[in-house]
């Protein structure tokens, strides 16, 4: 591991914290999606951040995408919101940008890193959650195109989305099962559903989706037909990096709120912070912050190397999430019953942040990975 | 064919600790507040195909300030840097940026902000169009309509406000400030990283160094002192009746009182 960063990183880092400050932290928009905020973040360009130029994007380094979302956390408050953000570009945009052909690229990379059109990613269904290669959405060849039938369940951005990754099965060999489509919200058979509602992250809307016959043209297979597996695969490494890269920023912050109220908050005549059952919770923040960072770093240098990170994004994800949440829930304890009312934002922050041990694998399915693959590694 | 119509915009680098308290930015010269609002309303209002030019006075520490501009959406930018412009007052000032924008050729709208935050003089944009023997429209709210001869504005002037039209060249500044960058690009700041910005000294502008710089400056700043807020005092609303109120007064005048009164006591 070598990594060092840049003056530029810092400086883009810093822009993004500026903009996120100023710009994504509207007060209305929290429970709902805001088209202003996605207009802001479009035009200030954050969308392309390791696409090449050619397509709009920025063409910046994974390591510099890394501090950018870990601001992003820091500085906008709107946790929701940046899950639309993440789940657009890194498991939609980036998917494309990565395996598309280039009648994909050409068709939809500028638009989306634009941010006229919104990607989501289909993979869960009602049946097949963890299992999620347990899945009944399959794809018939008819000739010039494919028709694919099947109900997927909690997507993100599903009732936003213009354009989904949606995975399929497509052979009956257990080895080159599944492959991945993308699909156009008006094509015709596909239908959005309505809103599922949640306990947190109410700026992301998510619903279900069916395809009832959907036609999809050849030429939006992506990848190679068959091997969608790898997709998937490639799909789950992305999003359980940068899905939980702000989450670095957002404990900062939160962090940041706990020391300024266990150091103004006084209770038998001294500040609650002098007390050890206090500092500890705010010492324990700081030691997950810290380490969760440099595993961040780790991966998105492994990714600029143009290596694998399968198991260290499980061990992050796992990582950042347990204490992501633990986090928001001494904090709620730091602010006692103040933390437990809407106004102090602390529960909200608490909710959102729930949401992280299920979503792109459970913390249960993460250990069964980190165990099965340092398993085959020692036979 | 019709030319193109060309804006230049005055731009000054003020201490970054005079604007931000927390430490956003990473520059240490930041863009005077005034200068960011006129520049980002002048962007909207100018139409599509109109050439946009900034110019800055000053050392290297404008350079960050010029590249901001680059990132808004600014054509070109061009510092004008010599050490005999140092330490010039509002007067030698507006004689630099008079000769650069006669340098620059048929600049049909100049825009300023109100006042610097760190000089307050708010003379600058007077001075230049007094230069340049063209009107001047201060106080400037919006612009309504700009177009190849004229331009139309919406101004404060006391409690009126004024819509006027007058026909180009002329000189406008805007009456409010910001701190927020509202249209900063992430693709653009960082080509503006690359972009090369034009120095103009001296010679470049056929200057005479007594009409710049502390040589042609009419004022001399002896010294600066750091200036601590006032604390106000105590107040006191006096709602009563008109004979008891002159009588409160009157008693807070010749210091029998210490204004804080209260009715009936
Ligand atoms: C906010 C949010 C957003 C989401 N967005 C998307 C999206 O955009 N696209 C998409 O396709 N999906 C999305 N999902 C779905 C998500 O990927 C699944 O919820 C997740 O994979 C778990 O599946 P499940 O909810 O069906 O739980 P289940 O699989 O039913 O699991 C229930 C419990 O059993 C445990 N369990 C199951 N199997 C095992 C095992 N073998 N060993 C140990 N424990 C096990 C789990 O860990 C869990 O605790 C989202 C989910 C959430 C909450």
């Amino acid at each position: 591991m070598d990594f060092l960063i840049s003056e530029e990183q810092i400086m883009l880092k810093k822009e993004m914290m500026t903009f996120a400050k100023n710009h994504l932290n509207d007060k209305d928009s929290m429970e709902t999606f805001s088209k202003d905020m996605w207009q802001a973040i479009c035009d200030f360009g954050l969308l392309g951040v390791t696409v090449s130029e050619e397509y709009g994007g920025l063409g910046e380094s994974y390591l510099t995408a890394a501090l950018m979302f870990e601001g992003l956390g820091y500085a906008c408050h709107n946790n929701g919101f940046i899950f639309v953000i993440n789940n657009h570009i890194w498991v939609s945009q980036n998917l494309i940008y990565l395996y598309g052909n280039k009648h994909l690229k050409d068709k939809y990379l500028a638009i989306m890193v634009a941010g006229q059109k919104i990607g989501a990613i289909a993979i869960t269904e009602a049946e097949a959650g963890s299992d999620a290669m347990n899945m009944a959405t399959h794809a018939e060849d008819k000739g010039d195109y494919y028709v694919l039938n099947g109900t997927k369940m909690f997507i993100s951005n599903g009732p936003i989305a213009d354009i989904f990754i949606v995975f399929a099965v497509t052979s009956e060999d257990s080895f080159k099962r599944y492959t991945a489509f993308v699909v156009e919200k008006d094509f015709e058979g596909f239908q959005v559903c309505e809103d599922i509602k949640k306990m947190g992250l109410g700026a992301c809307p998510t619903s279900e989706i069916v395809m009832d016959n959907c036609k999809v043209p050849k030429e939006n297979v992506l990848g190679t037909f068959n091997m969608g597996a790898n997709i998937l695969t490639a799909a789950l490494e992305w999003e359980r990096c940068y899905e939980f890269a702000p989450h670095v920023g957002v404990m900062q912050r939160i962090m940041e709120r706990c020391i300024e109220h266990a150091n103004s908050r006084k209770q038998f005549s001294r500040f609650i912070g002098d007390n050890q059952a206090i500092s500890h919770k705010i010492a324990d923040m700081q030691v997950s912050i810290e380490l969760s960072r440099l595993m961040l770093y780790k991966i998105a240098w492994l990714k600029d190397q143009g290596k694998s990170a399968f198991m260290e994004t499980s061990i992050f994800k796992l990582y950042i999430s347990e204490n992501y949440i633990k986090t928001c829930r001494d904090a709620l304890q730091i602010f006692g019953a103040y933390g437990y009312t809407c106004e102090y934002d602390i529960e909200r922050e608490l909710r959102d942040a729930l949401a992280c041990s299920i979503y792109s694998g459970t913390n249960e399915m993460q250990k069964n990975t980190i165990y099965n693959m340092i398993r085959s590694r020692a036979l | 064919m019709k030319r193109l119509m060309r804006i230049v915009m005055c731009i000054k680098s003020v201490k970054k600790e005079l604007v931000y308290q927390e430490d956003e930015y990473q520059e240490n010269y930041v863009m005077n507040p005034y200068d960011l609002y006129a520049l980002q309303n002048i962007i909207e209002a100018k139409k599509q195909g109109t050439e946009m030019i900034c110019m800055s006075m000053g050392p290297e520490a404008v350079t960050d300030t010029l590249r901001r501009c680059i990132a808004l959406g600014v054509d070109e930018v061009i510092q004008l840097s010599d050490k005999h412009f140092a330490g010039a007052d509002t007067i030698a000032t507006s004689y630099v940026l008079k000769k650069a924008i006669e340098k620059i050729g048929n600049v049909d709208l100049i825009c300023c902000g109100q006042k610097t935050v760190d000089g307050e003089t708010g003379q600058v944009v007077y001075a230049l169009s007094e230069q340049l023997n063209i009107p001047c429209l201060s106080q400037v709210e919006s612009i309504t309509d700009l177009n190849q001869d004229t331009i139309s504005i919406e101004r404060v002037n006391g409690d009126c406000s004024e819509k006027i039209q007058v026909g180009l060249p002329a000189v406008i500044s805007y009456r409010n400030c910001t701190t927020i960058y509202k249209k900063i690009n992430l693709l653009r700041l960082k080509r503006a990283q690359n972009h090369k910005i034009v120095v103009w000294n001296m010679n470049d502008l056929q200057i005479d160094p007594s009409m710049c710089g502390q040589k042609g400056s009419k004022t001399i700043v002896q010294s600066v002192k750091k200036h601590h807020a006032i604390i106000k005092k105590e107040q006191t609303i006096l709602d009563g009746d008109i004979k008891d109120t002159v009588h409160v007064v009157k008693n807070i005048i010749l210091g029998k009182d210490n204004g804080v009164c209260l009715y009936g006591e």
